[in-house]
Formats: C-alpha cells, structure tokens, sequence
C-alpha cells in the first residue's frame, strides 16, 4: 500500500513533467533521488510542486529550477527551505523570468531578512525586474544603495550598519587591541578579535536598542579584556587532550568533552556571568545602563523540556537574576558546584571556571542519559577517560541578546597564526625577563609584534598572489624579472613597504546608482628603478628641462608677495616713509610701520599626477616606436623639474589592477617626498601592468589630496583614454567611461581641479563626454607631451 | 642709542607651580643646567612639558622667558629689532636677547612650529660657545652661566615636513615626556583641581580608554591638561555626561562616529 503510495507520488508529477517537457523530465529524475535523501521527503515533495508549477509555465523554467533549485537549498537551514520553496513558487506565477535570479539571492536574503521584512522586499525587487534585470540584480544582492536602503527601509529595529564603526571603536578603547565587529545575519558569536553581532536588533523597538548593541559588545569584548581566551589549561589539574596545531585553549577544553556543545554552554554561562560582573565593577555607568534596560534584555526565555539544557538553562536564569524553573532534586545537585560558581562570578579565574566544568560535566551529562549518580560512580571506577562513553542527545540553550557565544574555532587562520605567535614571543619574553608583569599587558604587547610582524607577511602572500599580466618590463635588468616567492608565485617586482587597503563605491551607470564598497585599491609604495633609465631621460631632455627651470624658477617671484606696514622688515618702504615725513612735517606725529617684507606666498597648491600604467600604454603612440607609457613617464619627470624649481607640492602616483579587488595605486613620490634621485628613479619604475579602472584610482587620488592641507588641490590624470578592466565582467565601453565621469565629478565637487591628458592621437570620440565638465586635452603628438603638459600646468596653477 | 630690555622681574613666578615627577626628569634637567647644556623636551600634548619648565626654572629660582613658536616667528622677533619711538630711534630685546642678559631660562614651545631660518639663531647660543650675536646691534652677547635654553615639540602630530632638522636636533639632551601612569595622573587631578577621588579615578579610567583609540582614528589621546579642565567643570558641579560631552568628546574630535565612542565611553564610567 505504502509502496503504491509512494509510487503515484513518483509517477504523478513525472507524467506531468513528460507531457510539458522531457528535458526537465530527464533534469528531474536526474537529481530528485539526491534531493529526497539529501534534504529529506517533505522537502522532495515540495520541490517537485515547484518544479511542476515551473514546468507549466514553460519547459526551459522547468528544467533550469529542476537543476539548479537543489544547491541552493541545500544552503537554507533545514527549518527555512519550506520558505524558500514556497516564495520561488510566487515568484514563479508572478513573474516567471525572475525566478532563476531569485533562486539564486533567495538563500542570502533569508539568512538576514525575516518574513515580514524579505516580502515587501522581493516584491520591491520583482517590480524593478520589469524594468531592467541587472538593476533587480543589484537590488536583491543590496549592492545598489537602493537596494541597501530599501532593506534597511523594510527591516525595521536598529540595524548594526548605523553604529558598526562606532562599535568597533568602542571595542578597541576597551580592549586596548584590534578588535573588529561585523554583520553576523540572524546571529551573533565571537572568536576574540572578531565580534559578529545581529543585523538587527528589535528587542524594544526603540532607541534601548541601540543601548543593547553596546552592551552587547562590551559584554563580547569583555572575554578579551578579561582573559577568558586566555585560558591555560596546562596549569590545571586532570588529562586533557594534547593541543592541535593552532588550535586555542578553548578549542582543546572544549574538545576534551563527548559533548562538546553541553561543555561549551556550561563554560559559557559561567564565563558570561564573571566577564559581566567584572564589566559591571569596571564600568559603573554601563553596569547603569544594564540595569536600566531591565530583565527583558534577556529577551524571550524558553522553558525546555530535556533535562540538561533544563539545568544549563536553570543556572544561566540564576546568573542573570531571572526567576528560575523548577528543576528535579538530580538536576539541582547537578548544577550546584557551578551555582557556587556564578555567585562569586567576579572573583574566579578563567581556569577555576574550566575546573568546575570538568567537575561538573559528567552529573549534567547523566542527566541526559538517565544514569543514577551510583552507576556513574561504577562508570568513573570502569573507565578514568571519560571520552569513550557515549554522550548524550543535548539541546543548546537558546541564545540571549546579551550574550555573545563564544566560538574560538570560526577563529581565522591567520588570527590563530598570530596567537601562536603571540604565546611564543611571550614565552621568549619570559625567558629573556623581559615579560612585563601584568600577563595581560605582556599578552598584548605580544599580540601587537606578532601582528605587525603577520601583516608583513600577508602583504607578501598578497603580492605573491598577484598576476602578472605583462608585469615583466622590457628593458628592466634581468635579474629584476619578475622574482618567484616562496610559494612559487611571482612577487610583485614593483612594491615596496606597506600595503595600505581602501575600499571605494562604483558608479553603475546600468542601474543609474553607486555601489557602495565595491572597488579595492591598493597602495604602495614603488620601488626606486635602475639609475639608467632616469639618467637616460635626462640627458635626452636635458635642454628642455634646463629651460623649464629656468622658466619656472623665474615665476617664483610671482609667488612671493611683499608685506607693508611692518615695523621691521627687509627693506624701507619709500611710500611710507615720505608719507610720514610729510606727516611729522605737518603734524608732528609719525608712524612706526614704514618697513616692508618679501615673503613666499601662501602659494599652498597642491599638485598631483595620475599615470595610467594599463598595458594599453605599452603601445606606440602614433606609428613611432615609442610608447605611450615612456613619453607619459618622460612627460612627469620634465614637469616635476619644472614644478620643483617653481616650489610647489606635488606628487606622482600610478594606477593598474586587475578587477575589482585588487586596483594598485602606485606612489612613486608623495607630497611629502623630497623630489630626488630616488624619487626620480621611482617614476623610472613606473611601466605598464595590467588593466585600468580609472574611477577607482581617481577616487583614491581625490581622497589623498583631499588629505593633503592646500588651498588649490590639481590633479591631472596621464591616461590613454580607455578605461578598461576585464578582471571584472563589465568594466568597459560605457559603464567604465561613466564611471570615471562620475570620479572626476565628484572630485570636481570635492574642490579639486582635475585635469584629464590624454595620449592617443586617435582622439576616441567618447573623450568629450567620459571627461564632461571636467577640462581636458588631447596629446596628438606623443613628442609634443612635455611641453604641453607644462602649459596645462602653468594654466592650471598660475 | 638706548637698548631696551623687559625687566627680569616680570619673568619671575611668584611661587613654584606644581609639578609631579614621573621619572628622572627633574634630576636629568638639574644636570644640565649644571652641565650648561640645553634641554629637548618631547612628548605629547598637554602631558605637563610646560609646567615641568615652570616648575624647574623656579626651583632654580632663574627667571623664565617662554615663546610660543609659529610659522611667522622670524629670527627679528627672537632677537630684537629698531624701533622708532617718536624721532629716537631705540632698539628692543627679543626675548632670546633678554634672555641671554638676565640669564634666564629660555623656553621655546613647540619649537618646530617655528621657520627653520629662524631657529638658526639659536645655533650659537646650544653649543660650547654659548654666545648670540646680533649682527644688527654689531654685538655678540656672551651667556653667563645660569642662561638654559630649552625647547619642546610633540612627535606625534606634527606634519613630517615640521620635523626638527638632525642640525638643530643634536645640540640638545633631551627628555621623554609621556602622558603620566594612571596613579600619578590621578593624583595630578587630585591636586591640580579638588575633584572628589572617585571622579579622578573615573577621568583617568576614561582617559585610559581614549587614549586606546589613538592611531585607530583619534589624532592625539586626551591630555593630561584637559582632564584637569575636566576635572575643574565636574568639580563644578553639573551633570557629569554633559560636561565631559563638552570637555573630551568635542575637543578630541570632528567625527561623528568618534565622538559617538567617546561619549559611550564616557557613559561607561559616569
């Protein structure tokens, strides 16, 4: 009976699917055994309603769903995939062309919307998809800003994006470290130096909570600043599990458990109460503010049936000062040991809590499994370890707003490389005498060099990681050829020092709207290049730029102003002096201020130049042999002999990349650089790499001069035209050339003066509205460059 | 022609200002005056460089002669200069010049503000010859043996470009200043103001935490001077989280989201 059961509801929607299309008949058979074992029955069942619903729009739907819907869903939690089937299946009838899209957002979307808010969101989504698909895109992934707002707009409560900085800071004061907060989705837990709070928080529905945000993180960052990473295990008594490579503290107490997850609970409810008390005693006017917002900043409490989480939940209830659950006399006395604990909280050691852990487990397990007090007596008399015995079935306690569960093992690996670090510089300081005596000051000082020491390190992997679209320069001495790191993988022969990462919006003239956070550049410092090829330049150009200089140095003057009325100055001010004798004469009063200064001008222009060293600049300019990017570096060295003899501040900065996350932004000399031979030896570095996403690189170049304190602020942008960046999908033709519209303009808003040379004696017709208001010129002649490049300058600063 | 110098006596304190030790600096400052050696004073702002001077000049009981340093500061205003006072013409000491006369200590505050070309007068008086000349009085002034010159400039926020030239630089011994360890600060508040010893405990806590957020976008971390303002408004009276809103938080910073850590952090204690 079950088997013909089971049979027709087979049979049925695969008779079904034949009929309308046997393309998604063969999609469907294919995977719907994996789904069923997979993902269980109910949900097979489900899935195949929608592949049906799908199939009977149109074939191709059926059979893209059929294919596609199972590995999506298997990222949903298991209690939220009846959501996603069941959304898709309105988006299928109401607009059958987004269903492949919303297939795919659908499980980000409700891992950090909840209904009331993922519905009015999709439908928003689905009635921008009539307009254009990739602006629906944009919305339903929250890259636009639209997108971002309207999900902020539908979520309601305080959202953590408006105080995240402000969070972060906050952990840092308090822990004196390098703590970070992010976005965790519907969740929150922490690994010490990462701290992933809710999205949202709507416990009150006013601003307490944004109060509960801040308690939240200090009760998080509290675990650092009070050490309970910092546990040590090998000081205490008992066996435990040896240490795993660059596993924490926590991690091996926690695994020396059968139930890892009812050690962890325990830990953590005793670990949660001594760091909120030592909190409270260390800030008086947040232990106010806790109090302030009342027991029901613990947020709804369960009442759970199973006998362990009934204990957990029982002491953690005590230590928040909540009425407790009745409990059974075996669960009292299982709990007792760590009552005892949470009541002196404050006074313990991170160790005394593991030891009452240890000590308590085993009775809180028992609880689980049944077992008498007397046979886990036998049980201890039988086996010492208690790691071979079965655990039992545990149910973790429900979490709290307050709390911030600890997890040490989402630690990333390169944070766990520099806690490893960290113990041994300790343990060498300990050795040498040189450990301070507070441990925790000696922990982080310890935590600060093996930092500094790992962010070296993880700016050569990134380098390492680099491509090297025509990174090798012709010309360059051989041994400068792109170098092979350690790991195999060319290092970047150009950079040198920090790497310094900034992230910048993009202007997607697609959607008509910023993406915010979507472009990283990187900054660097470029190494000095061979002497030759400056020497080289020159000597070539020796006769222009002894004229330049000459020229230029004779504007100086121009640049100095002269101050009357002064009682003491370089130089007697005739005007003045015969207008006060013509006074005395007549008056007989005179007047002091008869001396005149010359004084440099508060001239304070700031210049900088952005070379463009995309391997489009490889090419000859015009036919000649030479190419563009070697006129262009020539052209910078020539100008900025002219601009140093003239006194003012400039810099010279490059641009490459390959996609958006990784744009180089080269500094070959900053404002504060001397302008000299190593300077000059950096522009000598400076050759084409791989693609230019211009917008990128002129919003960096906004933002430092915009740092830099001047009064007029010029950047001229050296580039051949055509913005381009394949190491993404779309950065060229019209949304690259928006997109450096958009750049300029804003930093035309931002009060600079930019200046666009283009070399390209084919004048792309394009030029006049990618560069819009902002003024430009076309170098018809590569040769011609230097010159005018120091007519712009004289127009531009002048 | 008359010279006309400021009395010595207007550069005298009345009593000793307060100061509280941190380290050796009070015996290292007594050496070189002995030695007759000039002083560099370095540390942040606001951590008490001025008040050590004021301090030690009268210990020493020498009058002292403080300029603060700025970009207009020419070497005629460090020297002195020709005035015309109705049809005498007179010439007036700059300070450096009373200085060197009286044989005062002379104190040049953030030094670096200065023009470099301005600070070269100083050269001749730092070094073994101890004398100014004043090429325009035709005179070269020797230093008796009580004159110090002193200076001081804070590391940390001044541009790069202001740094003190190595020239300039090694003409001194110099002097570690740092914001004081939390007793002492406490007892400075304390001392300096009167404010209860919870509230100092509770200031210096703040100023702890603040300070974490130096080089993670606060400039410079709270001084020890403005938690003696602090100290003196809370003293006052008032509602402690208003006050301090306006004694730290919008004195520290611009920025909306630092001022927002800072007042939380305010909150933290009071």
């Amino acid at each position: 009976m079950a088997e013909r059961a089971w049979l027709a509801a087979r049979f049925t929607p695969a008779l079904a699917l034949a009929r309308s299309n046997p393309g998604a008949l063969r999609a469907w058979l294919r995977v719907r055994g994996a789904v069923a074992a997979g993902l269980g029955e109910e949900t097979a069942t489900a899935y195949d309603a929608l592949v049906m619903r799908a199939a009977s729009r149109s074939g191709d739907l059926g059979r893209l769903l059929a294919l596609s819907v199972p590995d999506h869903l298997a990222r949903v939690p298991a209690l939220r995939r009846a959501r996603y089937l069941a959304l898709l299946e309105r988006v299928v009838d109401l607009r059958p062309a987004a269903a492949s899209l919303v297939c795919r957002l659908l499980p980000d979307l409700l891992a950090s919307m909840d209904d009331t808010a993922l519905e009015p969101f999709l439908a928003q989504g689905l009635a921008l998809h009539g307009t254009s698909t990739r602006e629906a895109e944009s919305f339903l992934r929250r890259e636009s800003t639209r997108g971002q707002r309207a999900a902020a707009a539908v979520t309601k409560g305080t959202h953590l994006s408006d105080h995240q900085r402000v969070l972060t800071l906050y952990a840092r004061a308090h822990a004196g470290e390098d703590v970070e907060v992010h976005a965790g989705g519907q969740r929150s837990w922490g690994d010490g130096h990462h701290l992933y709070l809710a999205e949202r928080i709507e416990v009150f529905g006013d601003a307490r909570d944004a109060r509960l945000y801040r308690v939240q993180t200090a009760l998080a960052v509290g675990h650092l600043e009070f050490g309970t990473f910092a546990l040590s295990l090998d000081a205490l008594p008992g066996d435990w599990p040896e240490r795993g490579p660059a596993e924490s503290e926590l991690e091996r107490f926690f695994r020396a458990f059968p139930n890892r997850s009812l050690a962890r609970d325990l830990f953590s409810v005793l670990a949660d109460a001594r760091v909120e008390a030592l909190v409270r005693a260390a800030y008086p006017g947040l232990a106010r503010d806790i109090d302030s917002l009342g027991t029901e900043v613990r947020g709804q409490r369960p009442t759970p049936n199973a006998p362990a989480t009934r204990a957990v939940e029982a002491l953690a209830r005590r230590a928040w000062g909540l009425p407790g659950l009745q409990l059974t006399p075996a669960e009292e006395r299982a709990i007792a040991p760590l009552e005892d604990v949470v009541r002196r909280a404050a006074g313990s050691t991170v160790e005394e809590l593991a030891l009452a852990v240890a000590y308590a487990y085993d009775r809180v397990d028992a609880l689980m499994r049944h077992v008498t007090e007397d046979d886990l007596g036998k049980e201890r008399g039988r086996d010492a370890g208690s790691s071979r015995r079965q655990p039992g079935e545990y149910a973790p306690m429900a979490p709290t707003p307050t709390s911030t569960p600890l997890s040490p093992e989402s630690a990333s690996a390169g944070d766990r490389a520099i806690a490893m670090e960290a113990e041994r510089l300790l343990e060498e300081m300990r050795r040498a005498g040189e450990a301070p005596a507070d441990a925790a000051e000696a922990r982080a000082a310890a935590r600060r060099l093996a930092r500094e020491g790992r962010d070296r390190e993880a700016q050569e992997r990134l380098l390492d990681g680099a491509p090297q679209g025509g990174a090798v320069v012709e010309g360059d001495q051989p041994d400068e050829r792109a170098a092979v790191g350690a790991r195999g993988r060319p290092v970047d022969p150009d950079g040198e020092g920090p790497v310094r990462r900034v992230v910048y919006r993009e202007w997607d003239s697609t959607i008509g709207d910023y993406k915010p956070g979507w472009v990283a550049v990187e900054e660097q410092v470029l190494k000095p290049g061979p002497r030759e090829v400056v020497d080289e330049i020159l000597a070539r150009r020796r006769a222009l730029i002894a004229d330049v200089r000459r020229r230029f140095s004779a504007l100086r003057p121009e640049a100095m102003t002269r101050r009357r009325d002064l009682v003491d100055g370089d130089e007697l001010d005739l005007d003045r002096v015969l207008a006060d004798r013509v006074e005395r004469r007549v008056t007989g009063q005179g007047s002091d201020r008869l001396y005149a200064r010359r004084e440099r001008a508060n001239r304070d222009v700031a210049v900088a130049f952005l070379l463009d060293q995309s391997s489009s600049t490889n090419e000859s300019a015009d036919g000649s042999s030479v190419r563009i990017i070697d006129v262009e570096k020539e052209a910078l060295i020539v100008a900025a002999e002219a601009i140093h003899a003239l006194g003012d501040r400039f810099a010279i900065w490059g641009f490459s990349g390959y996609g958006r996350d990784r744009v180089s932004f080269y500094v070959a000399k900053g404002f504060r650089d001397a302008w000299d031979d190593q300077a000059r030896c950096r522009v000598g570095r400076m050759a084409f790499r791989m693609e230019n996403r211009d917008g990128a690189a002129i919003r960096h170049a906004t933002a430092q001069l915009l740092a830099e304190p001047a009064r007029g602020r010029i950047l001229v942008l050296l580039s051949d035209g055509k913005p381009l960046d394949c190491g993404c999908d779309h950065y060229y033709d019209s949304y690259a050339q928006e997109d450096t519209r958009m750049a300029l303009r804003e930093a035309r808003q931002a009060g600079i003066r930019p200046f666009c040379v283009t070399v390209d004696p084919t004048g792309p017709k394009y030029l006049a509205k990618m560069y819009g208001e902002v003024a430009f010129t076309v170098i018809d002649r590569v040769e011609h460059l230097p010159a005018r490049l120091l007519r712009v300058y004289r127009q531009l600063a002048l | 022609m008359r010279i006309l110098t400021p009395p010595v006596e207007s550069f005298y304190a009345a009593d000793v200002p307060h100061y509280r030790p941190v380290a050796d600096e009070v015996d290292v400052f007594q050496r070189a005056y002995r030695a007759q050696l000039p002083v560099l004073l370095k540390g942040p702002t606001g951590c008490g460089k001025t008040r050590f001077v004021a301090h030690m000049a009268a210990t020493l009981g020498r009058p002292l002669i403080t300029v603060a340093c700025h970009e207009d500061l020419t070497a005629s205003d460090l020297l002195g200069r020709y005035l015309l006072l109705g049809d005498e013409t007179v010439w007036v000491d700059g300070p450096l010049a009373a200085g060197v006369r009286h044989g005062a200590v002379v104190y040049l505050d953030e030094v670096v503000e200065a023009r470099k070309d301005s600070l070269v007068v100083i050269h001749p008086l730092t070094d073994d010859r101890r004398i100014l000349p004043i090429d325009r009085l035709a005179t070269i002034l020797h230093a008796p043996a009580e004159f110090m010159m002193v200076v001081s400039y804070n590391p940390g926020y001044q541009s790069v470009i202001k740094e003190l030239k190595p020239s300039t630089r090694q003409r001194f011994v110099s002097i570690d200043f740092q914001y004081p360890p939390a007793a002492v600060e406490l007892e400075v508040l304390r001392g300096e103001t009167g404010v209860s010893a919870d509230y100092a405990a509770r200031l210096v806590k703040v100023a702890e935490k603040v300070r974490n957020l130096t080089e993670r976008g606060l400039e410079e971390g709270v001084s020890t001077r403005l938690l003696v303002y602090a100290a003196r408004l809370l003293r006052d009276g008032g509602e402690p989280r208003s006050v301090l809103q306006a004694a730290l938080t919008r004195t520290l910073t611009d920025d909306r989201d630092l001022q927002r850590t800072i007042n939380e952090i305010i909150a933290d204690f009071f």
